[in-house]
């Protein structure tokens, strides 16, 4: 009964032709360009296209769909376990499990916040050991290393992440409903077309598509191999710190990732040294779901006082006016 | 368009499109859910037949299972549930009441109802697939607000099926397939093409819908059932014109279609308009004419089992509905091997350590799939018993219960500027000592979705964010104190009498001062009342009285400090038979 993928030539639409969730589409980038970064979390309402830009983008990027943990998954699969048909056969073979098969990839999670409580211990384990460790069923593999971008889509209406989880994601990005009326009629035809067009032996529009991505995929590739000589200057390090001090971010990761993060964003316009700009950019994504209010599971966003203040220290910091630490 | 027709029409468009698989049909009776579901399955090509699904299927029941099977290697073999489509056409999943769908066939229905791939991951078992089967549902429309916003959000199909009754002595509900539509879906299904949508029928879609609307999933919705219309009439395109009749179908106003009058006080969305038996608006529909073979209900809603505010008209109720459902309910319930009572339900296995409460099946099942390979000559002998280990031992995982309930009733518009967390606290951390539900009755919330009516809530645990929302809630103008009291009766009276209720001790607290100010006729109208004299607090005292009857329920009133009305709050400390405290001394006097 093992198969995979099955009938998915065309299972979600290229990464070009999307329309519309532009923050999502760039973070998702970032992360890419900066694996260390750890991952991306999208929280939004319902139909939103998460999902499918998830996957168009794991599509992309590495020609597949995501290694994808469904959220009723049995521990066997998420850690590791025996084919079950061969196994009631009598032959014991082994069947690695979804977090060996996201190494060094993705490993995409959709309705995260729908997890049972242990899938999510398993998770946060290996996230923080970086090592499998699988001793069950019969099997005894301790310390298989591995490491993956942890990506996960939620609808907050379900209700929150536990805060030790919600720190694992590098990146979170609010995803909102379209209301502009000209890109709510661009998704019709764009996702209605797709599936018109998909049933086509032959289609240029989807081939036209594809082609769009490989390019966008060199870009993107390009700008990961130059990340890591992208300069990040101790004033914008100091900058990093400044707003996560002033934003009440818990623990150290909050600045880490947004310096990281900066760098991404400094490589993927094609620059080697991070400025102001970089760091206001990729802030906001690092800060939101640290600051204290998320930890009692109120909705976590980002509102205009919060630009406000963003900007307010980026200026600030930039023009010489504020040293490390609180003014 | 009788209702016949309008069900049969969105089925037949659910069977062209598989992003509409989500068939809705608000106040269905139950019984016709699964006659539905066969009338679509027939209409599918090769379909996989239907399927009931059992409200509390776990899991294993619903994705895949080793089940034993004669002639089998090992004497087991594994099985596909009805949710496991690699490698078979699409099926139809029938729930006859989605306000009933348990745990497991809810977050089933969230994971691959209008998703672009499905996954299955379990028990050594993995398949990816692009989900087809189509779903038909039921659902007292008044119940809606206890459903998951987000489940029901993957329905998007949605019909008012209330007047649909089946014809004493005939089977078939809606009776044969008309050919075209047989046609149509099989070319479709063959690889035929999809009438394109028309940018003007798209421009049509996104002003038939608010932009408030919930993300795209309803411009989605819109647009593909006009779509589906349009290769059942067997044009080559999806026109504005099809746009008009997929709203009419939906129940939505279209552009050209009036703005249907709305009871006053019933908050309305833009997209609601006409009921859903309402006719086409100058349509020739481009079905052909299936023959009556039912009876159209006469329309006359029946009431239902409580009181609740009227339900608003239109595909999507609960858009206007108070949010009624348990917080977070897609989640699995916490589970505790400790707890005590071990009374909740079984809603799956956990391993375990220890004999207690096993579940004997899933042990047997997980002990099977070793056989083998703990003992090579196991199945040569038919009498061998299993060879088990500690490993294999399976405990029911239950919903945790607890035995305790309090219930509070929150008159906001007493409060003032009064802190009545001290007041409270005793009681709530009662409720949270001995991990008692929390229900939480508000009256006079400044943002009430009428300030008429009283609204309530269930929840697992003190520890739900709704129950500190609620607490801090600024006060509205009116008190419907009637209907609070009338609300918390009912959920009393169900959580300690009804069915298998494990409430052993209930304590309903009520802060307020008395000064009920609206009749309990007007919270079931929403229309506000003219001379309302000393009616509300006249059916409040009644609403007590009701209380004061119901066994295990221990009743206090909490009530402000010194007030000019105080022989108020003494008459309904005394219908309800409880305490009657002022709250700056209740901390002292509770304990």
């Amino acid at each position: 009964m093992t198969s995979r993928h099955e009938g998915l030539e065309f299972p979600v639409l290229p990464f070009s032709r999307l329309v519309g969730q532009g923050e999502l589409k760039r973070v998702l980038e970032i992360a890419y360009v900066m694996p260390s970064i750890g991952g991306v979390l999208a929280s939004g309402e319902r139909g939103t296209a998460k999902s499918t830009t998830v996957r168009s983008f794991a599509q992309m990027m590495y020609g597949t769909l995501p290694v994808t943990l469904p959220i009723n998954a049995t521990d066997d699969r998420i850690l590791g376990g025996w084919q079950i048909d061969a196994l009631l056969r009598g032959e014991p073979k082994e069947m690695k499990g979804l977090l060996e098969e996201a190494d060094q990839g993705v490993l995409y999670v959709d309705e995260v916040n729908l997890l049972d409580d242990h899938v999510v211990n398993i998770i946060l384990d290996v996230v923080s050991t970086g090592l499998l460790v699988v001793q069950r069923d019969g099997l005894d593999h301790a310390g298989t290393p591995v490491s993956f971008t942890l990506v996960g889509t939620m609808n907050p209406e379900e209700g929150g992440l536990r805060p030790q989880l919600l720190d694992r994601f590098g990146l979170m990005v609010p995803v909102e409903t379209e209301l502009d009326t000209a890109v709510r009629r661009d998704i019709l035809l764009t996702v209605l077309r797709f599936e018109e067009e998909r049933r086509r032996a032959e289609s240029s529009w989807l081939r036209e598509g594809a082609a769009e991505d490989r390019e966008h995929r060199s870009r993107i590739d390009a700008a990961r191999s130059a990340a890591h000589d992208v300069l990040l200057s101790p004033r914008m390090a100091e900058l990093c710190a400044q707003i996560a001090i002033d934003f009440e971010v818990s623990g150290h990761r909050g600045e880490i990732v947004m310096a990281q993060a900066a760098r991404a964003v400094a490589a993927l316009d094609g620059r080697f040294e991070v400025n102001a700009r970089d760091v206001r950019a990729a802030a906001p994504y690092a800060v939101m779901h640290r600051r204290p209010e998320a930890a009692y599971g109120d909705a976590i966003g980002w509102e205009l006082k919060d630009d406000e203040l963003l900007d307010q220290i980026v200026n600030e910091v930039a023009a010489g006016e504020r040293t490390y630490g609180r003014p | 368009m009788d209702v016949r027709e309008r069900v049969a029409t969105a089925l037949a468009c659910a069977a062209v499109d598989r992003g509409l698989s989500g068939v809705l049909l608000f106040d269905l009776d139950p019984a016709l859910a699964a006659p539905l579901g066969a009338w679509l399955a027939a209409l599918l090509p090769d379909s996989a037949g239907s399927t009931v699904l059992s409200a509390e299927a776990l899991d294993d029941d619903l994705w895949v299972t080793v089940r034993p099977a004669a002639g089998a290697v090992g004497g087991f073999r594994p099985a596909p549930g009805p949710l496991y489509a690699a490698g078979r056409a699409p099926a139809v999943l029938v729930a006859p009441d989605l306000s009933r769908l348990g745990l497991a066939p809810s977050r089933a229905a969230i994971t691959t109802l209008t998703a672009d791939v499905a996954h299955l991951e379990r028990d050594g078992q993995q398949a990816v697939w692009a989900p087809a089967d189509r779903w038909v549902a039921g659902c007292p429309k008044h119940l809606v607000s206890r459903v998951s916003r987000h489940l029901l959000d993957r329905f998007a199909l949605r019909i008012d099926g209330a007047a649909l009754v089946p014809t004493p002595g005939q089977s078939d509900i809606l009776g044969d397939v008309p050919v075209p539509w047989r046609q149509a879906v099989h070319s479709v299904h063959a690889g035929g093409p999809l009438p394109p949508l028309s940018a003007a029928a798209a421009d049509c879609v996104v002003t038939v819908l608010p932009s408030a609307a919930a993300g795209t999933r309803r411009d989605l919705s819109l647009a593909r059932t006009a779509r589906a219309l349009a290769l059942l009439a067997g044009e080559g395109a999806t026109s504005p014109h099809h746009v008009d009749r997929a709203a009419s179908l939906l129940g939505l106003r279209s552009p050209s279609r009036p703005r249907q009058p709305v009871s006053p006080g019933v908050p309305t969305p833009d997209s609601i308009s006409a009921p859903g038996g309402e006719a086409a608006h100058g349509a020739s529909w481009p079905t052909a004419r299936v023959p009556h073979q039912v009876q159209a209900g006469d329309g006359a809603a029946e009431l239902p089992a409580h009181d609740v505010p009227q339900v608003p008209e239109g595909p999507y109720p609960e858009d206007s509905l108070a949010d009624e459902r348990e917080a977070s309910p897609l989640r699995p319930p916490a589970f505790r091997p400790r707890d005590k009572t071990l009374r909740g339900h079984p809603v799956g296995t956990a391993t375990t350590t220890t004999t207690r409460d096993l579940s004997l099946t899933a042990t047997a099942q997980e002990a099977a799939k070793y056989q083998t390979l703990r003992c090579p000559g196991h199945h040569a002998d038919g009498s061998h018993p299993l060879h088990l280990t500690a490993a294999d031992l399976r405990v029911h995982r239950r919903a945790t219960e607890s035995s305790g309930l309090l219930v509070l009733v929150l008159d906001h518009t007493s409060r003032r500027e009064l802190d009545w967390y001290p007041a409270l606290s005793p009681y709530l951390s009662w409720a949270y000592t001995s991990r008692a539900r929390v229900a939480v009755v508000e009256v006079g919330a400044l943002d009430a979705p009428s300030e008429l009516a009283a609204s309530v809530f269930l929840s697992r645990s003190l520890l739900d964010r709704r129950v500190v929302q609620a607490l801090n809630r600024p006060a509205g103008r009116a008190t419907p104190l009637a209907h609070g009291l009338q609300l918390a009766g009912l959920l009393l009276r169900h959580e300690t009498q009804h069915g298998g209720a494990v409430v052993d001790e209930a304590v309903l607290l009520v802060f307020t001062d008395g000064r009920a100010n609206v009749p309990l006729e007007a919270s079931r109208s929403l229309n506000t009342p003219a001379g309302v004299g000393d009616r509300g607090v006249r059916d409040a005292i009644e609403q007590a009285e009701r209380i004061a009857r119901l066994k295990r329920v221990r009743s206090v009133v909490l009530h402000p400090g010194p007030r000019a009305y105080a022989h108020l709050l003494t008459e309904l400390a005394e219908s309800l038979d409880g305490e009657l405290l002022r709250a700056d001394r209740a901390a002292t006097d509770a304990g």
